[in-house]
């Protein structure tokens, strides 16, 4: 019974991980240099889930969720022409992240509600253990 | 002595069932943790088949037949029950073409899968409770006061 509590907290962490990535995202959205000050736009990070089977019961077949960060490489930078920007290149454009913040906000939302999924599987997983050690009383 | 006690009751189904429904809910669980993998086909244990067994279970309880062949028996109905509901009836097996296929290959209905989990601990509440009822009678039978 327990075992399912695991399976629904590894879409939880999951679930928040993705959320994390997002906020990552819409905070860089107009990074122009990279952590060591070089000139390089932020690359958009993107989640990518994949089904476990270690946080279920051995031969039970039921199945967790996994995650791996990557980097969305094939977003190229976006242009901008601002010549009064300290990071512009020889043309006066500006290569900003190819951030997207309305896809960013729509992916937030589907992590939210994909999270309460879960928090709501959790609590009928709950109530079935309450309801089953009721049979002691 | 125990075990033709509680063969007069449908205990040993009921409990079948409930064990049945807590497998179920980590499938189930496993399923909504998945909502967002791509290409991932949901999972389910083989309900009818389980259904079926309960039927023929109890059709079996209601032959006269099985009583003089001594079925009730504590040793052979855990053997007929073994026969009934193999090991195999509590793997998950992926469901086919129950909800809408995705462009990543995912069939995902969120919908369908809260559905089936609220049901299924309906069913499991449902055992337990009627469970614990017959043991109330034998409580009482054996306390010969109500």
């Amino acid at each position: 019974m327990l075992n399912a509590i695991d399976v629904s907290t590894s879409g939880l962490v999951a679930q928040r991980q993705r959320m994390n990535t997002i906020a990552g995202n819409i905070a860089n959205v107009n990074t122009t240099r990279g952590s060591n000050g070089e000139l390089e736009p932020f690359q958009r990070r993107l989640i990518r889930f994949s089904t476990e089977d270690v946080s279920a019961r051995e031969g039970s077949g039921a199945a967790g969720v996994e995650y791996r960060i990557e980097v969305d490489t094939a977003n190229d930078p976006r242009r901008v022409h601002d010549p009064g920007h300290p990071d512009t290149d020889a043309d006066g454009y500006v290569a900003f992240p190819n951030i997207d913040l309305v896809t960013e906000f729509v992916n937030a939302l589907e992590a939210n509600r994909a999270y309460e999924a879960n928090v709501a599987a959790i609590e009928v997983t709950k109530e079935m253990s309450d309801v089953g050690l009721r049979i002691l009383a | 002595m125990l075990g033709s006690m509680t063969d007069s009751t449908t205990v040993g189904l009921l409990e079948k069932l409930a064990i049945f429904g807590e497998r179920r809910q980590e499938i189930l669980a496993g399923n909504v943790a998945n909502i967002d993998t791509p290409g991932y086909k949901p999972r389910d244990l083989p309900v009818s088949e389980f259904q079926q067994a309960l039927k023929d279970a109890i059709a079996e309880r209601r032959t006269p037949h099985s009583l003089s062949t001594g079925l009730t028996s504590p040793s052979n109905s855990s053997e007929r029950f073994q026969q009934l509901f193999p090991e195999e009836m509590f793997q998950a097996i992926e469901t086919q073409d129950r909800n809408i296929t995705f462009q990543d290959g995912a069939t995902r209905s969120i919908e369908a899968e809260v559905m089936e989990m609220s049901k299924n601990s309906m069913m499991q509440r449902f055992a337990v409770e009627l469970m614990s009822a017959q043991m109330g009678m034998l409580q009482a039978a054996i306390s010969e006061r109500v």
